[in-house]
């Protein structure tokens, strides 16, 4: 097996909190390669965008890794300066963000945000940029770029603004797009344009992507693969299609529970009964017992490690019933 | 923990300084005012330990005997403003309306004067001396506290608790003292502590000018005047009585941090 | 701002009415003959209504006339459009150099929140509103006027550069009492626009730190700045005056002082009204700004 573009290794994030020190992620591993579609699914708090911001060196001031590994293009980036990391991030990596008001500048141009990576990072000319702008804004279906290049965030409509932000992300032609619940904020039918154009993007271009959403019926939409995560670790890890059929942890399963029909295009947040723990406390057992249906008196004294079980992986310990549930639920045809 | 902190220090440090003041005749034996002309422009000795001014008189005694008048004046001046401004504020927010927007417009009128520009003007009018700084300030200040507390009934008014009260039928008047104001009090409170910085400033700056407390009772601010002109020589003339404001300062900002962060939990 | 117009012109015309007693009196002093408060009274036309006597003030007012010196016969407008040097020097510099302390210091601060910078940055509000402008005044001249004598420490030169170099104490004076508040709210906003999703959209992106913190962080923080400067306008112009004591300039606000030791209530009372026409020309500047630098504010 070849070295993945992007790998992490058992990664610990703390965040510095009013309330004492937050073990935001604890220990999450995984491997992203070109052409790539991972959702990564869970509640808010859970640390998905933690994870994603980990990886791409953006994290809050207040937080900091403090321990795992991150190798891009085999490369650990803790061993690099700040310059020479923020050059191999950027150069295979792109972000975009939920509230695309938030990740405009307000006062530059939407064009000249556009711009910026040609001119200021792989120093093309100015007219050579402006082209390099005016062909992703195409790329990413905003009609009329020369007259909208001039154009400032707040004069766009939300679903304008997310395309911008696209374009900003793709202008440095990474081969991975993180995505941090870029389609939330806005309504149903611009939601399904935006996952539309990314789908597209990765069928035409081969991007890669890894998407955070609380939105299960998105990741089957989109995604190839899904990480399901709970506070702070993934607790189910494989493919979208046998994870949707056949969910091995509990908390997968109580999520498609929650959600309406995946099939069907009728986007709900879930809601599972009981509070996500406090991580700010150390976690004793599996920090899902408290909601969980199928509790054992294990399940209160240790962890769960991230396990194969079913062409899956699952943090269980009781997975191995669960994969039968499900097989006896789809054998008698009861409908979720 | 570490608000309360800020809070118990900042309230130490200031009554100390008060204690000082209304002691002041225990601490020292000198007379802040009677000139003694055999000792002028004395350095640190263990009879004057600051040393003394260019009219002999003992500088330590003088900078304690200030605070007295520089605390209450600032403290005094602070109250008029306060009532004026949160009644104001109460009304305008409650009534809105043309109440409302008569009050604002007098409101921004304000804010276009220079406080000291304001208070120049007036004590040319009444004359110098405390009642005229009262006055000045008192004029000015209410604006600060009518604007925050105003803003606070805005939001306040559209609350729950204040609807129910509403549905009771009981008298606007009662509402406001009884419901309101603990809840929209707060802030005003908090302001405070830096208006009485404000007010103690003022005081320094008319002193300085010489429209302040008339010579020769012992105020920081003309004790700032008078040391200026021995700044080569006596720097501590001019320095010490603006630390003593700074230490003011410095403990009053302390108190309203400690009350920020008290009231924010 | 019409209103306001409206309500400035009503203060500053009660500050002679709300003298007790005769203003006569008052203006010329206890041993005032009969006949010398009479001719006073018509000169000041204080005989006539008060509606009749607000709007001749208007009147001259609107005519640029803001009536003659009691002390010399000069016209106070000229008296003050003459100063206009000192003040606009004092204003402009000590706006310019607060701007060129705070802002770097809450950039310094906010990069790295909770670090010891910041507790350092943190503490100069706590420390500096409490200082008297006069002291602020007096430890400067103490400290780069006699200790280390680079600058003049009172009066205000003749020559441009002169006059630069005479006027950069008062205005670090100004500079000095101004930071306090610009850092305090200016450290608050870099941490928002620190923080924002734009300047990680930024730094994903690859730029350069120094062009992130020059085109996407500077633009929006001196945004921030301008608008925090236009509330503190007042209190800005409220210390020149007595900033221009400390040094001895011969600004407005000095006219002022020595106008008040002479009694010369037109000086007063047309000075009063300058500082205030001030205020409110500079907040309707720094808005122009604001609506310049800020795409999203439109002028109404």
């Amino acid at each position: 097996m070849s070295t993945p573009l992007i790998s992490v290794e058992n990664l610990t994030v703390e965040i510095k909190t009013d309330r004492g020190l937050l073990k935001a992620i604890r220990g999450v591993s995984l491997d992203i390669n070109p052409g790539d579609s991972i959702g990564i699914v869970g509640e808010s708090g859970s640390g998905k965008s933690i994870t994603l911001k980990a990886i791409l060196g953006l994290l809050p001031n207040n937080a900091r890794i403090s321990s795992g590994k991150i190798f891009v293009a085999g490369k650990d980036i803790a061993t690099l300066d700040n310059k020479s990391r923020r050059a191999l991030l950027s150069h295979n990596t792109g972000m975009i963000f939920q509230d695309a008001i938030a990740a405009l500048n307000p006062v530059i141009k939407i064009g000249e945000q556009i711009a910026e990576v040609p001119r200021y990072r792989l120093g093309k000319s100015k007219e050579e940029s402006k082209a390099i702008a005016l062909s992703l804004m195409e790329k990413v279906g905003i009609t009329d770029g020369e007259s909208r290049y001039g154009l400032y965030p707040h004069q766009l409509s939300g679903g304008l603004r997310q395309r911008v932000a696209i374009s900003i992300a793709l202008s440095g032609s990474p081969k991975i797009l993180f995505c941090d619940e870029p389609t939330t904020a806005l309504d149903v039918t611009i939601q399904a344009q935006v996952l539309r154009l990314l789908s597209e993007l990765r069928t035409n271009t081969g991007l890669g992507i890894v998407f955070v959403t609380h939105d299960l019926a998105v990741v089957n939409e989109l995604c190839d693969d899904i990480r399901v995560m709970y506070a702070g670790r993934f607790v189910e890890s494989g493919s979208v299609k046998k994870t949707f059929s056949v969910p091995t942890h509990p908390y997968t399963f109580s999520l498609l529970k929650a959600a309406p029909d995946p099939d069907q295009s009728v986007h709900r947040l879930f809601t599972i009964s009981g509070e996500a723990p406090n991580l700010t406390q150390e976690v004793i057992g599996c920090p899902f017992t408290p909601r969980c249906f199928s509790a054992t008196d294990q399940c209160s004294v240790s962890e769960p490690e991230l396990l194969p079980i079913a062409n899956s992986q699952s943090a269980c310990f009781n997975s191995a019933e669960h994969v039968n549930w499900a097989a006896e639920e789809s054998k008698n045809g009861v409908t979720r | 923990m570490k608000s309360s902190k800020t809070l118990y220090v900042g309230v130490g440090l200031l009554s100390a300084l008060v204690l000082a003041a209304i002691f002041a005749p225990l601490i020292t034996s000198f007379d802040p005012n009677e000139p003694d002309y055999v000792n002028t422009l004395l350095g640190p000795t263990s009879q004057h330990w600051l040393g003394t001014d260019p009219l002999g008189r003992d500088v330590f005694t003088r900078l304690i005997y200030g605070a007295r008048i520089d605390l209450a004046i600032g403290l005094l001046a602070v109250v008029l403003p306060f009532i004026i401004g949160v009644s104001l504020g109460l009304l305008t927010g409650w009534r809105g309306g043309k109440t409302d927007s008569i009050i604002m417009r007098v409101v921004d009128t304000f804010i276009a004067f220079p406080f000291y520009v304001l208070a120049i003007a007036l004590v040319f009018i009444f004359g110098p001396g405390i009642k005229s700084i009262i006055i000045a300030i008192t004029l000015v200040g209410w604006v600060a506290y009518c604007r925050i507390v105003r803003a606070n009934v805005l939001v306040a008014k559209e609350q729950d608790y204040i609807h129910a009260a509403r549905l009771t039928g009981l008298p606007s008047s009662r509402i406001l003292r009884r419901h309101m104001l603990p809840n929209v009090i707060s802030q005003s409170i908090v302001f405070a502590m830096s208006d009485i910085v404000l007010s103690i400033l003022a005081i320094v700056s008319l002193g300085y000018l010489g429209l302040g407390v008339p010579v020769p009772t012992a105020e920081w601010g003309s004790m700032i005047q008078e040391g200026q002109g021995y700044i080569s020589e006596q720097w501590w003339l001019a320095t010490l009585p603006g630390l003593m404001v700074v230490y003011v300062g410095f403990s009053l900002s302390l108190i309203g941090d400690g009350l920020v962060a008290r009231l924010e939990r | 701002m019409l209103p306001v117009l409206f309500g400035i012109s009503i203060a500053v015309f009660a500050i002679v009415h709300l003298i007790p007693g005769d203003p006569a009196d008052v203006l010329l002093g206890q041993n005032a003959t009969d006949a010398r408060v009479k001719i006073l009274n018509k000169k000041l036309g204080i005989d006539r209504p008060l509606l009749v006597q607000y709007f001749a003030f208007i009147w001259d007012l609107l005519h640029g006339s803001l009536g003659t010196s009691f002390y010399n016969r000069e016209s106070v407008t000229s008296l003050i459009l003459g100063r206009l040097p000192e003040t606009g020097m004092l204003l402009f510099g000590g706006v310019l150099l607060s701007i060129l302390i705070a802002l770097p210091l809450s950039i310094l601060a906010a990069s790295k929140r909770g670090a010891f910078r910041d507790q350092l940055v943190r503490a100069i509000p706590i420390v500096g509103l409490g200082m008297p402008q006069v002291w602020v005044g007096v430890m400067l001249i103490l400290l780069l006027g006699l200790r280390f004598p680079l600058f003049p420490v009172s009066g205000f030169g003749e020559t441009f550069p002169e006059r630069i170099h005479s006027i950069f104490l008062p205005s670090l004076t100004i500079a000095i009492l101004l930071s306090p508040i610009l850092i305090r709210s200016l450290r608050a906003s870099m941490l928002e626009i620190l923080d924002s999703d734009y300047v990680l959209t930024a730094r994903a992106k690859g730029i350069s730190t120094a062009r992130i913190t020059r085109v996407h962080v500077l633009r929006n923080a001196i945004i921030a700045s301008v608008t925090v400067l236009g509330i503190n306008i007042a209190y800005l112009v409220g210390s020149m005056v007595v900033v221009e004591r400390v040094f001895a300039i011969s600004g407005t606000g000095s006219l002022m002082i020595d106008s008040i030791a002479r009694r010369d209530y037109p000086i007063v009372q047309g000075v009063t009204l300058y500082f205030a026409f001030i205020v409110v020309l500079v907040s309707l500047i720094t808005d122009l700004i604001h609506a310049a630098l800020d795409p999203r504010v439109v002028m109404k």
